[in-house]
């Protein structure tokens, strides 16, 4: 069953278009990585999802049913981000109106959560500091068990340690109960472990939706003598190149044979995997060269 | 059915809610009343019976429709849609604060009255340097009670409607609005020319007759402000 469809999707603000018809079908109970640069659209996408905003064009879908303004969808949607609660809210008030909220909300895991990650539950919002504030949020979000849950932004202000724990939480308790959680992140690497699927979106538009195996299949870096990799060049499509001297690193789509490899590699060609990371970083490239090249300028 | 519990949560917890945010609300309201009332007996050696029913109505002209400006604000809204809501249950919510609230706050000022009664009396008998006037009698008491329900519901739900609409130009609306009330202050024919058409729309009414003229702008001001916040967008 799809949690999500969306048909030809527009959101355009009075200034500026955040969305450009974007065609996206989400299966139930996966875990998908929602990727692009600052100003992509993936915020407006999951506030569009949330039924916060009205799409301008198109349709957005969610159990089936619109969500804008639909509280039978709402009540299934956990949508989190970093501006969610006021900073005069005391905890113990925010997982009153959670547990008040979402039917499937656990709010004793929730209280012994916040007790592991020494967050009292007396405290006001404004009291927290920024990692305890993301953390705070995170308990709520994952602890309401919504078939549908977005997290945008989830590690913010998180350190190392937290961020390890967040993943090792959210993979647990999406074991013991399985739905679609949406995370949209910078931090690809990190997050790449708890991805099922990558949605790669850059200026408003689909870029691709695939599993991450094929994401991290999708491209490799050849890096060796520049004559021989130009002719490589010439017959796969490159998405992003770089130079020293006679040596040229390639990034390519990687539609290469076992036999192309094979001849590579005796070439002297140095072949490795790009990383899911690099692949959405250079897909969304602006295209028009690197900040070091403005500086030169 | 599933729609029908999920709207139940949602406004339990809707309601629960305000209830948290408007907790601080009466505990001003309730100081403030206390501490008129204690400098009443304290500074002037009189009193009159409807003093502390007339600071109420002052305190509830201005607490409410500042209340509802602040419960209409941007980020207001966005912070109640942390949680599910629709839109025709938020409006909800809103006029049950606009009937509740200034019902709570009259029944507090009425509580306030006869501590000042029972002040007075207490003042009476061991002192013979002190004036006390009582002007109220009991049907006097309900009408005045009724109407000033039925006008200070009205003006909040008048203000609501416009915070409504503008509730995301809360800046220039809230300059007018203090230029009006400054205009109404210091400009005489500003303030008879307003007073006036005011007099005009309730001339020589009886009691029931301004409840029902304040009824149906009350009405009106419900509906009014139900359109823009039934098409917002949380941004």
């Amino acid at each position: 069953m799809n949690v999500v469809i969306l048909q030809d999707l527009v959101k355009r603000y009075r200034d500026k278009t955040a969305l450009r018809g974007i065609n996206l079908e989400l299966q139930e109970n996966c875990i998908v990585g929602l990727i692009g640069r600052n100003g992509a659209g993936k915020t407006t996408l999951m506030r569009t999802l949330a039924g916060y905003l009205k799409p301008t064009e198109g349709t957005a879908l969610v159990f089936g049913e619109k969500p804008f303004d639909n509280i039978h969808v709402l009540s299934n949607i956990m949508y989190m981000d970093d501006d969610r609660f006021r900073d005069s809210d005391t905890l113990r008030d925010l997982l009153d109106r959670a547990a008040l909220s979402y039917s499937r909300f656990d709010k004793t895991l929730a209280l012994k959560l916040l007790e592991y990650f020494n967050i009292p539950v007396k405290a006001r919002i404004k009291k927290l500091s920024r990692g305890m504030r993301t953390l705070f949020s995170l308990v709520i979000a994952l602890m309401s068990r919504c078939p549908l849950t977005m997290l945008d932004e989830p590690t913010l202000g998180l350190d190392a340690s937290h961020r390890k724990e967040f993943a090792s939480l959210l993979l647990k308790d999406y074991a013991n109960h399985p739905r679609t959680i949406i995370i949209s992140s910078h931090l690809i690497s990190e997050l790449e472990n708890l991805m099922e699927q990558v949605v790669l979106i850059d200026n408003g538009k689909l870029v691709f939706h695939k599993a991450i195996e094929d994401v991290q299949r999708y491209a490799l870096y050849l890096a060796g003598h520049r004559k021989v990799l130009e002719e490589v060049a010439g017959r796969h499509q490159v998405i992003c190149r770089e130079s020293m001297g006679e040596r040229l690193v390639l990034g390519i789509v990687n539609h290469l044979t076992a036999e192309e490899l094979r001849q590579l590699e005796m070439q002297g060609i140095e072949i490795s995997a790009m990383s899911v990371q690099d692949v959405c970083v250079n897909l969304t490239a602006p295209g028009k060269g690197g900040v070091l090249d403005v500086i030169a300028k | 059915m599933l729609s029908q519990s999920s709207r139940l949560r949602a406004m339990k917890a809707l309601l629960y809610g305000y209830y948290l945010d408007f907790k601080s609300f009466f505990e001003i309201y309730f100081s403030i009343l206390l501490g008129l009332i204690i400098s009443k007996f304290l500074i002037t050696p009189s009193a009159s019976s409807s003093s502390s029913l007339n600071s109420a109505l002052i305190n509830c002209m201005i607490m409410l429709p500042v209340a509802m400006m602040v419960i209409t604000s941007n980020s207001e809204l966005k912070k109640k849609f942390s949680f599910p809501v629709d839109r025709d249950l938020l409006v909800l919510c809103h006029i049950l604060l606009i009937l509740v609230l200034p019902l709570v706050m009259l029944l507090m000022s009425c509580f306030f009255y006869l501590v000042e009664l029972l002040l007075a009396e207490l003042t009476l008998s061991v002192t013979t340097n002190f004036f006390y006037s009582l002007a109220i009698t009991k049907s006097s008491f309900l009408i005045g009670f009724a109407i000033s329900y039925m006008a200070i519901v009205c003006i909040t739900a008048l203000t609501w409607m416009v915070s409504a609409w503008f509730y995301r130009h809360k800046v220039p609306v809230g300059v007018i609005g203090a230029a009006f009330i400054l205009g109404l202050i210091y400009l005489d024919d500003f303030r008879d020319s307003v007073f006036g058409l005011i007099g005009r729309l309730f001339h020589n009414p009886t009691p029931g007759l301004l409840s029902l003229k304040l009824a149906v702008i009350t009405l009106a001001a419900f509906a009014l402000g139900y359109i823009p916040i039934k098409r917002m967008e949380v941004k």
